[in-house]
């Protein structure tokens, strides 16, 4: 089963939404569910050594959110494409804000599907990932 | 400097299964609310979209076969990632996903130098051989400081 696609148009945005503050223990458990056990994201040490001022999140961790934010809206089943940039780390206690703005609705091969602008920005504005998502919607 | 005689090298190739647990695991990790990663969805749990990353749990002991890219591994980042969608994959499939490195390149850099660049997409197979999903990882190495 999938959800029913939503509909949307042109500058149809995203909920609002935001993170808890993100602590170690959510970059720990990412890293387990992921495989990716690069220690410059649970090992202060390490990640000092080269010139952070501590852990940060993995890229895909961020990546994973925001993607959790459209599934979240749009409903499973109903992304046909998700693409991000990484652009800034992100660090413990960072809330993460998403936001998502529809930017083109077109005829695709099985309906209509919409091109969705997203990102994640921290609270200081600096924008840690920048995206851009394909989902099927409502003719 | 990037070396463009490994475009094209296929750096490997795994089956693995689709899990419940995994998926579960992998769901809570990026905050997935939806409860269509629950195991009592009708056809079954459907995995994240970002999912498809914990295909390196199945990677060969000592890592993929990697040519030299001509690039310094310790300088590398994840550029960017992309993933497209052809049918949904759930618990209880079966996925083949074969990865390849499909460009290595350089760009000058706007403060100086050069970026190289190496691109790996992955395409993912379901049990009955249909294509379900593609990746690409666009990894970057910044210009050496001088």
């Amino acid at each position: 089963m999938t959800t029913t696609p939503p509909r949307l148009t042109v500058g149809t945005r995203g909920p609002d939404w935001s993170s808890d503050p993100l602590t170690r223990t959510d970059f720990v458990r990412y890293a387990g569910a992921s495989g990716d056990m690069n220690p410059v994201h649970h090992d202060d040490t390490i990640a000092q050594a080269i010139g952070n001022p501590s852990v940060f999140a993995h890229g895909m961790l961020t990546a994973g959110l925001l993607s959790s934010y459209l599934v979240d809206w749009l409903g499973v089943g109903t992304l046909r494409s998700f693409k991000v940039r990484f652009r800034e780390k992100v660090l413990p206690a960072d809330v993460l804000t998403c936001q998502a703005e529809v930017t083109d609705v077109a005829a695709g091969n099985d309906g209509k599907v919409a091109t969705i602008a997203c990102s994640v920005v921290r609270e200081d504005g600096s924008v840690a990932i920048e995206g851009t998502a394909t989902a099927a919607c409502a003719p | 400097m990037a070396n463009v005689e490994a475009i094209g090298t296929v750096i490997g190739k795994v089956s693995f299964p689709v899990e419940l647990g995994k998926v579960r695991e992998f769901a809570k990790a990026v905050h997935a609310g939806n409860p269509e990663y629950d195991r009592n969805a009708p056809d079954g749990a459907v995995a994240p979209p970002t999912f498809l990353m914990t295909m390196s749990l199945w990677e060969p002991e000592g890592g993929p076969n990697m040519p030299d890219l001509g690039m310094d591994w310790l300088r590398v980042l994840h550029g960017e990632q992309e993933f497209e969608y052809f049918a949904p994959i759930r618990v209880g499939d079966t996925l083949t996903v074969t990865t390849r490195i499909t460009d290595v390149y350089t760009k000058p850099s706007s403060k100086g130098g050069e970026l190289s660049f190496a691109v790996f997409e992955s395409e993912f197979e379901k049990q009955d051989s249909d294509r379900v999903a593609v990746s690409r990882m666009i990894l970057v190495e910044p210009p050496k400081r001088s």
